[in-house]
């Protein structure tokens, strides 16, 4: 048991954790090395001031202004509040927001052990109730209670969900298996969390000495089997997230920014202009038969560059 | 009934998937019943009605197992290349995202037009048609749906029955983009469906008659998707002149081919043909408030649709360039839009990214210019000659897809009186789709129409009828104010001819600047005739 709950409370974790941060670097890269597309924005825009530039007579002429608090602002009640759901779709919100919220407690809980276990370990200040220093009890308080919310609210909310998708027909039907066993995996993962809580690490101290072996590179085998548990599904979530649909928290940042509000215009010289202007040299293959296959876009849009393109291709 | 239609029984072999039967769909006010025709049983033979009864496509039934496996391999070739920077370069990102990160939750059920007024059937939801998409992509192209399968979420088997599906399918959705506003996540379904319907078109050479064959190639090699030539062109500009020396008792000579105006004004050409008060009310108001301006009567200078905009990049890009070469040529400063939501997105936003170079040029909406002419007081306008109930449509190409929200209200209200005016629900940036979006309103194969006035223009027709509400007394003689050609389109084929709101509530139809020159001071008669407009 100690081998094992050394395994998964260090080299599996480290593993999980590096394929996380990896494979979704690798992701995000992708997304953002992909070719810029036209345009395809989606109104009203935050940024805009005063609203689109589109209701002006020369806009082109015209500074345009902007404001980047505005985008901030409509993404942190976005993310945070899960604003759409909770306009158009009260019964899934109250599900969603309390899981969602769960996740965000989760991730402050992991700072604050993390900032716990550094207290523990440089300045050799235990995290105990009663403490000489005012800030290391509500470092011991805070954890306590960010870290029991974070369980109850993540398993409520995925176990709302899961109700929900089993017992509402429409989001039954529409339910694939990856669906199923996503919100499975976040029951698994809080619920494993709100064990260990509960029956073995009330005050999170356990989770800290865990994290803190772990940050020091020294692993240690976890005090508790449940804690084991829950750190086995932490590291399963975290290697599964990637690779699932659950990673839309990555994907967000380029549906809103470079889809629905992305409308900066084609302007002579720019870095824009040499993207798509690359881009449209490129052949197409489609088949149908008003295309010309194997020939660029250029050669698609202007027939006399189609055919001077080719009689060139003949000389050569 | 709700019909259930799995996802992974959408291939499954009855003749109709999902029959729309008229009593499944909830009525308007006032009206009593839906009657749908049937299909002559040689058509049923020959070609493929077995999504839910329509045909949108005219898609001839295989008939050999060879037929069969090439519809197949021809859609998975096209598949494969919507998912190639190479061939898709121009879309490529919002699709992978929008196939990617669809939590399957529904909330964009509620906002589809069409989706609650079938009586809510589950093909018709806003996200089935891109979770079809979604399943086969996995299935054939992911490893882990090719080695898991349902296991990970890949349990869509494809044969020719959901090609063909899909295929009408996706001519189901006006591509209005409500769904898309409300996604959490910011998936967006319409965008897959126009991606399927380019793989269609680009690789398999389907695409609806009146959107390709006698829309895009006909205005390719005409000038104009109504198969107007340049000749054709120039004699109605003769026959508006003469309607509007007829409205306003003087003869305005329309500019044409006016070397460096300040812009080439883009007409919808079908303007000329069956609204051509529309273009004329332009001339007006642009004479009176002394705008330079001209047409073009060059090839692909007088019309400004581009159909390419809701199925195929390439048929997009052509007319585009077309479009802009030919106000080069002419050395306009700008290119204005007239009243048409499609033609307007396509040229300023959408085609932005193709205007490199040479062709680059300033394109924008008619609507700031028409709204300078009110605001600046460079003519007076009087309300009271709209003294009738005024509602007016936002069309979704110019609100939702490109926040134009103000300027036709600014108009709306200098030109109307106040106590006349009946904001629809949802007025704005969520505003419902006439029902004739992204070629429904010039789409007649089959008995698709059938399908399009009473499922698509539905929600419009409840939404007009909410707005007059208290006003709906046939002695009350209303106005419908829908400031693009397909919109009106839509409204003349649904709520005239298939709900007949003028014989019931006598409500009838038309622009914005049909409105603007009614208020114009010294008009020897109203510029809107109730009687002549249908
Ligand atoms: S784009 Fe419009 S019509 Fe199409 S699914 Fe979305 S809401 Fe419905
Ligand atoms: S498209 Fe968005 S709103 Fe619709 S089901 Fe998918 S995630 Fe939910």
């Amino acid at each position: 048991m100690n081998a094992f709950g050394w395994f998964v409370g260090g080299p599996y974790l480290y593993l999980c954790a590096v394929l996380f941060i990896g494979v979704t670097a690798c992701k995000v890269y992708g997304y953002a090395t992909m070719p810029r597309h036209l345009r395809w924005d989606l109104y009203p825009l935050p940024h805009r001031v005063g609203g689109s530039k589109y209701q002006q007579i020369d806009f082109h002429k015209t500074k345009q202004k902007t404001s980047l608090w505005n985008e901030f602002t409509y993404m942190f009640m976005e993310i945070l509040f899960i604003r759409k759901a909770f306009i158009h779709n009260p019964k899934v919100w109250v599900g969603s927001f309390p899981m969602h919220l769960g996740l965000y407690l989760a991730i402050l809980l992991l700072m604050l052990l993390l900032l716990g276990a550094g207290v523990e370990k440089l300045l050799g200040l235990p995290v105990v109730p009663i403490n000489d220093w005012f800030w290391v009890s509500a470092l011991y308080y805070s954890t306590a209670i960010v870290g029991a919310l974070a369980m109850i609210c993540g398993v409520c909310g995925a176990c709302w969900l899961l109700y929900l998708r089993l017992s509402d027909e429409g989001l039954r039907d529409m339910s694939d298996i990856p669906a199923y066993a996503n919100l499975t995996l976040l029951i698994a993962m809080f619920g494993s969390g709100l064990a260990a809580w509960f029956f073995a690490d009330r005050d999170f101290s356990m989770l800290r000495s865990q994290l803190g072996s772990l940050v020091a590179f020294s692993p240690t085998a976890p005090g508790h089997w449940l804690i084991t548990l829950e750190i086995f599904f932490i590291g399963l979530f975290l290697a599964y997230l990637p690779f699932s649909r659950m990673s839309h928290y990555a994907a967000k940042y380029f549906f809103y920014h470079n889809i629905m509000w992305d409308d900066e215009p084609m302007k002579a010289g720019s870095s824009l202009e040499k993207d798509v202007t690359h881009s449209l040299g490129g052949n197409l293959s489609w088949s149908a038969p008003h295309i010309k296959q194997n020939q660029s876009w250029l050669a698609q849009v202007s027939p006399d560059e189609a055919k001077a393109a080719k009689e060139g291709a003949a000389k050569q | 009934m709700k019909k259930k239609v799995l996802i992974r029984d959408f291939g499954q072999e009855t003749p109709v998937l999902c029959p729309i039967d008229s009593s499944d769909i909830p009525l308007l006010p006032g009206e009593e019943q839906i009657v749908f025709k049937d299909v002559k049983p040689a058509m049923k033979e020959k070609y493929d009605f077995s999504l839910d009864g329509f045909s949108a496509l005219n898609l001839p039934i295989p008939q050999t197992p060879e037929e069969e496996a090439k519809i197949v391999n021809d859609f998975l070739r096209g598949l494969e290349k919507v998912f190639s920077e190479e061939n898709n370069w121009a879309f490529l990102q919002p699709t992978v995202l929008s196939t990617d990160y669809c939590v399957q939750c529904n909330t964009c059920n509620e906002a589809c037009p069409v989706y609650p007024e079938s009586g809510y059937q589950d093909i018709y939801r806003p996200n089935y048609r891109a979770e079809l998409l979604r399943r086969i992509y996995r299935r054939y192209f992911t490893t882990a749906g090719k080695l898991l399968g349902k296991w990970a979420g890949a349990d869509l088997e494809l044969n020719w029955r959901v090609v063909y599906r899909l295929a009408e399918l996706v001519y189901r959705c006006s591509l209005c983009r409500r769904c898309a506003q409300t996604c959490p996540v910011g998936v967006d379904n319409a965008l897959i469906a126009r991606e399927v319907r380019k793989l269609f078109s680009q690789e398999m050479g389907i695409a609806p008659e009146g959107v390709h064959k006698s829309g895009t190639v006909n205005h390719l090699k005409s000038g104009s998707s109504t198969g107007m030539g340049s000749a054709a062109f120039l004699d109605t500009l003769e026959m508006v002149e003469d309607i509007i020396e007829e409205k306003i008792g003087r003869r305005i000579k329309i500019p044409v081919d006016v070397p460096g105006a300040d812009f080439l004004l883009l007409h919808n050409a079908g303007e000329f043909l069956a609204w051509p008060e529309n273009p004329a009310a332009f001339a007006i108001l642009f004479d009176a408030a002394g705008i330079s301006w001209t047409l073009s009567s060059e090839m692909m200078g007088y019309e400004g649709v581009n159909y390419g905009v809701w199925y195929d990049d390439v048929q997009f890009a052509k007319i585009l360039v077309g479009q802009v070469q030919a106000a080069k040529r002419l050395g306009v400063g700008k290119i204005v839009v007239g009243e048409c939501g499609h033609a307007t997105k396509a040229t300023v936003t959408i085609g932005d990214r193709i205007c490199v170079g040479d062709l680059a040029i300033p394109r924008e909406s008619c609507l700031p210019i028409l709204a300078d002419i009110v605001t600046s007081g460079k003519i007076k306008f009087n309300p009271q000659q709209n003294n009738f109930p005024v509602t007016m449509h936002d069309p979704c190409n110019m609100v939702r897809l490109m926040g134009i929200e103000k300027p036709q209200w600014t108009i709306l209200n200098a030109v109307v009186p106040q106590n006349q005016i009946y904001p629809m629900p949802n007025a704005g940036s969520e505003n419902y789709c006439c029902g004739g979006g992204s070629g429904f309103a010039i789409m007649n194969s089959q008995n698709f129409p059938q399908w399009r006035n009473n499922l698509s223009s539905r929600r419009k027709a409840r939404q007009v009828l909410e707005a007059f509400k208290d006003v709906l007394d046939p002695s009350i003689a209303k106005y419908y104010c829908a400031p693009c050609s397909n919109c009106k389109g839509s409204a003349r084929d649904s709520m005239i001819e298939a709900f007949h709101f003028k014989d019931k509530y006598n409500m009838t139809y038309g622009g914005l600047v049909e409105l603007m020159v009614n208020a114009m001071p010294g008009l020897p008669q109203p510029y809107i005739s109730w009687e002549d407009e249908f």
